[in-house]
């Protein structure tokens, strides 16, 4: 039932939108919340080594919440925003630079913005486990796009 | 201007480790979410076996005592006591487990929990809140 639930909505995706490789990971199992700590932990860590002000956000591969944090000082707008990034990870199976890169090609890539959850903004990555299943997703916002990127890798690498 | 207190990372960590001790503790899997004084999440999380409603609930429920500076307890009362028009009140969820964090008399945020009976909810909302030593 899983395996079907999943295979309808990667069709879904491949007619609403041919972004990026075709070839995209399969779900695992959902991350539990020692995993998504873990995460956590692991984008805060780089975050404060690079004084990088940021909320970050865990989602489970239904695109449901699991963790969130904000340091303090960041802006109020990263809440909602990494929470987006995260999000459109978890349930697109792919991080929004490659939306991003989709829509800065210019052209018929801008009907990305009309996909619905999905964000083009760097910051948000699949959480892959050890056997390259996809766990879940984790967003981050606060600095520069480019800088939410790296503590969100930071953070999916501590489950890999 | 005004000084007012505001909660950090360190007390949300604070408040969740002490509340989800107190759900481990009678074995309740619940989402515990901290917002703001402006009804932002400062932390949230999901214990295995609660659910993604748990984590809306609980948001909603800390949103109504954050942004109305009253638990959601209150809200639940006044509509158990007839006033059923409240139901209408905007970002009011009248459902126990919703508690404001009062700091030097000022409302900093609040602190909302979904899992088990909205009492127990509310018991381990208090023992987060507890924990930060507000007196």
């Amino acid at each position: 039932m899983n395996r079907i639930a999943v295979t309808a909505f990667g069709l879904m995706l491949m007619g609403a939108a041919t972004v990026a490789s075709a070839q995209v990971p399969s779900y695992g199992p959902s991350l539990n919340l020692e995993q998504a700590k873990r995460a956590l932990a692991a984008g805060e860590a780089e975050a404060r080594k690079n004084n990088w002000p940021v909320a970050i956000a865990v989602f489970d591969t239904a695109g449901q919440l699991v963790a969130f944090q904000k340091m303090d000082d960041t802006q109020t707008a990263s809440v909602d925003i990494a929470m987006d990034k995260g999000r459109s990870a978890a349930i697109f199976r792919r991080p929004t630079k490659a939306f991003e890169d989709v829509v800065g090609g210019g052209g018929s890539g801008a009907r990305i913005i009309a996909l619905r959850g999905a964000s083009p903004i760097e910051g948000g990555v699949p959480i892959f486990n050890n056997a390259g299943k996809i766990i879940g997703g984790i967003g981050v916002s606060g600095v520069t796009s480019q800088q939410d990127g790296v503590v969100a890798k930071a953070g999916a690498d501590a489950l890999k | 201007m005004k000084n007012r207190p505001a909660l950090t990372l360190d007390d949300c960590r604070k408040l969740t480790a002490a509340a989800e001790a107190e759900a481990r503790k009678n074995k309740w899997e619940v989402a515990i979410v901290i917002l703001d004084d402006g009804g932002h999440v400062l932390h949230a999380m999901r214990m295995d076996g609660a659910t993604p409603a748990n984590i809306a609930i609980a948001t909603e429920k800390a949103r109504t005592a954050a942004l109305t500076r009253r638990s959601s307890k209150m809200w639940e009362e006044r509509v158990a006591g007839g006033r059923v028009s409240m139901l209408k009140m905007p970002g009011v969820l009248p459902v126990e487990g919703g508690l404001p964090i009062v700091a030097e008399g000022t409302c900093v945020g609040a602190v909302g929990v979904s899992g088990v009976a909205s009492h127990e909810d509310a018991q381990i909302g208090q023992a987060g809140i507890d924990s930060l030593g507000l007196g």
